[in-house]
This record gives C-alpha cells, structure tokens and sequence, in this order.
C-alpha cells in the first residue's frame, strides 16, 4: 500500500458467514484474489462479507498467509506439510472451497495437491462418500462405468 | 429434465433448513458455475443413507457436489498428471465413475493416446497409438486353454506382476475358419457381452485373416463408403444389442509357391485408415467412446434379429471431403519388412532394436507401402508403425505407433500365430 498508516486503521474487514468480523492487513487481504478489487476502494468503515467462507476457514487462511512468509524458504515445505497435517478430512474439504472460492495465493495448489493425494489408489465408493457425492448415473452409463472399472482394476486398497 | 432439477433443489432446501451455513448467500453467487454438475437423487450404490445419518449426508453433499468445476478440474488434473503409470493409473479411471460432473471433467482431461503415450480407459484401446515412441507391450500365450493375453509393459520380467491387462484373445477352431475372439477380460469371451471388442477371422486356409470391429466406424473420416449389407434389418436400437461387427481390416499372408523355407510376405490393409494418416497433419479415426451398449446413437447402430450385420467397404466410395486429393484417401496398406539374409549366420535378419531376441518365423515388423501417386515421405514409409516377435516360450512383444490403435495391432499379431505351414 502506497501511503503509510498505522495498521489498525488501514486494516480490511472481512465479515464471514457466520457472522464474525476478521481485521487483516492489506497484505493479507491482497492476497486473496477474489476480493482484492475490492479492498482499493474500501476503507476501515468497509467490511467486505464473504458469503461463502466459515470463520474457521478464515482463521486457518489467515495463519497460512501469516505464517508461510515467516517460515525460512527452506522450511515452506515442512511448513505447507505441518498445515495440511493437522487439518481433518471435514476441515479439509470446507477450507478447499473456501480457498477455491477467495483465490487464495499458494493455498489454492497446497489444497488442490493435498486432496488429489487423499483420493490416490481409493475406490469409487470412498471418493464418493469423501467427497459426499451421490451417484447420478443413469443404467447404462453405470454399465459403461462398471465394464471400464473392471478392467482398470484388479484390486483395489481397502478404504 | 425437470423432474430432475425439482428434486436437486428440494436437496438443497433440506440442507439448508438443517443450517448448511455455505449455501446462503453463496446460491445466487454461485448458480452460474454449477452448469451440468447438479445434484440428482441416488439411483443405485451406494445404498441409500439411513435417517439417522441423512442429515450430514445432505449437507455434505450439497456442498461437494457444488464444488466448482473449475476445482474439481484442478484436482482431476493433478491427478490424472501424477499417475502416469500403471496400477496407479487406475485411479484416473475411479474418477471417471464417481458421479456425472466428475466424468465429465475426467474425460476433458485425459488425452488420447497419440497425445500423451499412455493408455487410460478402455476406449484408448481403439485409439491410435503415439507418433513416435511406439507403446511397448507384451503378448502372454497359454497353449492350453488357446487364450492370448495382451499387457502393457517392456516384458514379463521387467514389469513382474505390475503389468497391466490390455486385451485378451480365445481362439476357436471352426470347421472352415479359426476366430479369435477379443475381449477385454480374460474370462469372458461371448460376444453379447460389454467386454467384446471385436475379432480375427481366418479363411480356410489360413492365409487371410479379416478383422472385424464391435464397433462402429465413430466418424465421417471414413476413407472409402461403408454401406451395410441387410439394411431391412436396421430398427431402432434396443438398450443392449450382441455387438455387429466391422471390417476394419484385412491381413494376408502371400503364399509360398516355391514351397521353400523363406521369409513371409504379409500385407495388411486398413480400410478405415487413410494412408494420409502417417503424414504430417493426417488423421485417422479416435473414437472417444464406447458406442454399443447405448442407444443414444439409436440412429447410427444398426441392429440385426438373425444374422450379424456385416458392413462391407466397397471401393466405389464417394469423396465427400473436397479438400483433401482421393489418393490420400485410400486405406492404408501396411507391409512387413523385408527382412536380409545374413551370410555369417546363415539366417534372415532384421533389426527388433533389442525387442526380439528369439528367430522365429512369426517376428515381423510393419511399415507403410505407399503408390508413388500418394505422395508419402520416404522417412514415413521406412518407420516400424507395429513391430511383433518372439522373446521366450510363449511369450512374444509387440510395440506398434501411429495410426494403429492396440486392438487392430493386437490383431494382427494374432494373425502371425496362425498362419498354416503352406504359406511358409
């Protein structure tokens, strides 16, 4: 930010959907793409709601935003591991659309990365409940599921 | 359709009247990046949650089955990206039958095989194989059930039990022809099943074979005109049909007439590829699916209640594709190389690069034979587009490229292990 003041009174307001009101540093704030149009024309009286993110959500994306640049370069991965480490499958899934929705810098590929891992060598059934998705195949495109299922598997781990 | 859209939003109100926080506010945001990937009642697995967990279910669901496309499409990307090799490969295929939206994008994300070298569902099975490196894979034969077993991979001893199973063969003696039929499981070889892919018929003497397709010719790139015999049998299309089958191929073994211990000559013509496919900027056909258990294409299927339809290429077939010359137009036809007589060893010679390590009179090695008139390259008419021979007891490797897809190649191999002493 071009004009110094003290963070306090430059800071965003961010209101999430559940009705607690986050201050964060421009910084911070630029870095979630989505609202970053918008913090040019806020000021510290401008709370900028998000709809779609749960105070948790943004607690654990401010810490990440917080705490990556402050981790030595060598130490990001290890940090980025840590992060994702102590998130549960539930937690995982709500900050991934979270950070999917406010474009989060860095975060979006962390998350992305991290949920392509999970569903690695899972059968069908397991994505399905994991990710809470409810089968909508007709018949036959189940059958044409099914006939290439079969033949990409032989064995599959136990969920 | 409407029916459908109902029920998804009744889902939606559960799930918020239960205090799915995400959905408010976020619905009218959001409508516009959901297109195609609505939610629709379940139809058959997994079994129906019970009341007491129907609450989380709906509220779980309603938020993953809107997750935006665009990151469902990062992570199917990151997927399919980090599993380039078989099992692991496998999950890609999981991802295509997780529900519709995810189908969907799996199959936007996952190139055919002349794009990026690897096999993915079966369907890439049909698909031209790679333009330059030649997909490696190895021929398993078991002499006593007849069976032929088809696996990706360099060969049984550097892939040990890690080889994936590509196509399976039976082979059945009849009384004036030998079929194989391939399928791709190698326990179920009947033709009404979903499995079938097509099938290599020899003629009595076993000195030309004709590959027949389960399938349909997809497309309109078709080289020459395919009318098909019994058009009183077309109907519309029931559900599930014994797959028809299509003459794709023929391949035959020119007889010996010196009845001396010689090289083979075979020749091998595709009807449905054209030789412009080997050049520069030519195609030949990429099915992207599997067509013969819909009737979504009830129009194009054709359907007979006796006899198999048989669909003929006649020679007569009009050019409906102004831009491109006739000749280019004509199949390919594929030749084996002739092979050099090698004075020190006293044998007939041709250089496998490593691949074969066993003379036998079935190793071959294809490559395109072009009429001057079609204008193919001269470095084009000297690659190995299908490259077959023998490395141990039963087992044999077979690495074939661009416009061949692994079926067609799978069946041409096949031919070389049944050709009779007389055209020897």
């Amino acid at each position: 930010m071009a004009e110094k003041a003290s963070p306090s009174s430059n800071s965003i307001s961010l209101k999430t959907v559940d009705g607690k009101i986050f201050k964060v540093s421009p910084a911070i704030a630029n870095q979630m793409l989505t609202i970053q149009p918008l913090i040019k024309d806020s000021d510290s009286s401008t709370i900028i709601s998000l709809p779609d993110v749960a105070a948790f959500h943004l607690t654990k994306i401010i810490e990440y935003l917080e705490g990556k640049p402050a981790a030595a370069p060598s130490a990001v991965d290890a940090f980025e591991a840590q992060f994702v480490k102590d998130l549960s499958p539930e937690e995982l899934k709500g900050l991934l659309i979270a950070v999917g929705y406010l474009k989060v810098n860095g975060l979006v590929d962390l998350m992305a990365n991290t949920v392509a891992k999970l569903i690695e060598n899972k059968s069908v059934e397991y994505v399905r409940k994991f990710f809470g998705v409810v089968n909508d195949f007709t018949p036959a495109e189940e059958a044409k599921c099914r006939q290439e299922h079969a033949w990409a598997f032989d064995g599959v781990d136990e969920d | 359709m409407m029916p459908f859209r109902t029920i998804v939003y009744e889902l939606k109100d559960i799930g918020e009247g239960i205090g799915n926080m995400y959905r408010k506010g976020a619905e009218s945001k959001h409508m516009h990046w959901h297109g195609k990937s609505h939610i629709a009642p379940e139809c058959s697995l997994p079994p129906p949650p019970s009341p007491s967990s129907f609450s989380t279910v709906v509220s779980e669901q309603s938020r993953w089955a809107n997750l935006p496309p665009e990151l469902l499409l990062d992570i199917v990307q990151r997927v399919e990206a980090s599993e380039t090799s078989w099992p692991a490969r496998r999950v890609v295929v999981a991802c295509a039958s997780v529900c519709r939206s995810w189908r969907e994008i799996t199959y936007s994300v996952v190139k055919t095989p002349e794009q990026c070298s690897w096999l993915t569902f079966p369907i890439s099975l049909k698909q031209p194989g790679p333009r330059d490196a030649p997909i490696q894979c190895f021929i398993k034969r078991e002499r006593v059930t007849s069976t032929y077993r088809l696996y990706l991979g360099l060969s049984p001893a550097l892939t040990c039990d890690m080889s994936k199973l590509l196509l399976a063969a039976k082979k059945i003696r009849r009384a004036t022809c030998t079929e194989f039929l391939l399928s791709l499981v190698p326990d179920d070889f009947s033709r009404d099943s979903n499995t079938y892919i097509g099938k290599l018929r020899s003629n009595f003497l076993g000195t030309k074979f004709t590959i027949m397709d389960g399938e349909p010719p997809h497309d309109s790139a078709v080289p020459l005109n395919c009318k098909l015999q019994q058009r009183d049998h077309l109907k519309p299309l029931l559900p599930r049909v014994a797959a028809a089958n299509y003459n794709v191929g023929t391949i035959s073994y020119e007889l010996n007439v010196l009845r001396t211990r010689g090289p083979r000559r075979m020749c091998c013509t595709m009807h449905l590829i054209p030789i412009s496919a080997i050049q520069e900027g030519g195609t030949a056909p990429t099915p992207s699916k599997f067509t013969n258990c819909y009737n979504e294409h009830a129009s194009t299927t054709p359907i007979s209640k006796g006899k198999k339809p048989r669909v003929e290429f006649g020679s007569a077939g009009t050019d409906d594709s102004p831009g491109s010359t006739p000749s280019a137009r004509e199949p390919l036809i594929l030749k084996n190389k002739a092979p050099r007589w090698h004075e020190q060893l006293q044998c007939w010679c041709l250089n496998f690069k490593g691949r074969v390590t066993v003379a036998s009179v079935k190793n071959f090695q294809l490559v395109a034979a072009a009429e001057p008139s079609q204008n193919v390259a001269v470095a084009e008419q000297e690659k190995v587009i299908l490259q077959f021979g023998k490395i141990g007891k039963d087992i044999f490797t077979m690495d074939y490229r661009y416009p061949l897809s692994a079926f067609q190649a799978f069946a041409i191999c096949l031919s070389s292990f049944d050709t009779k002493p007389a055209c020897e």
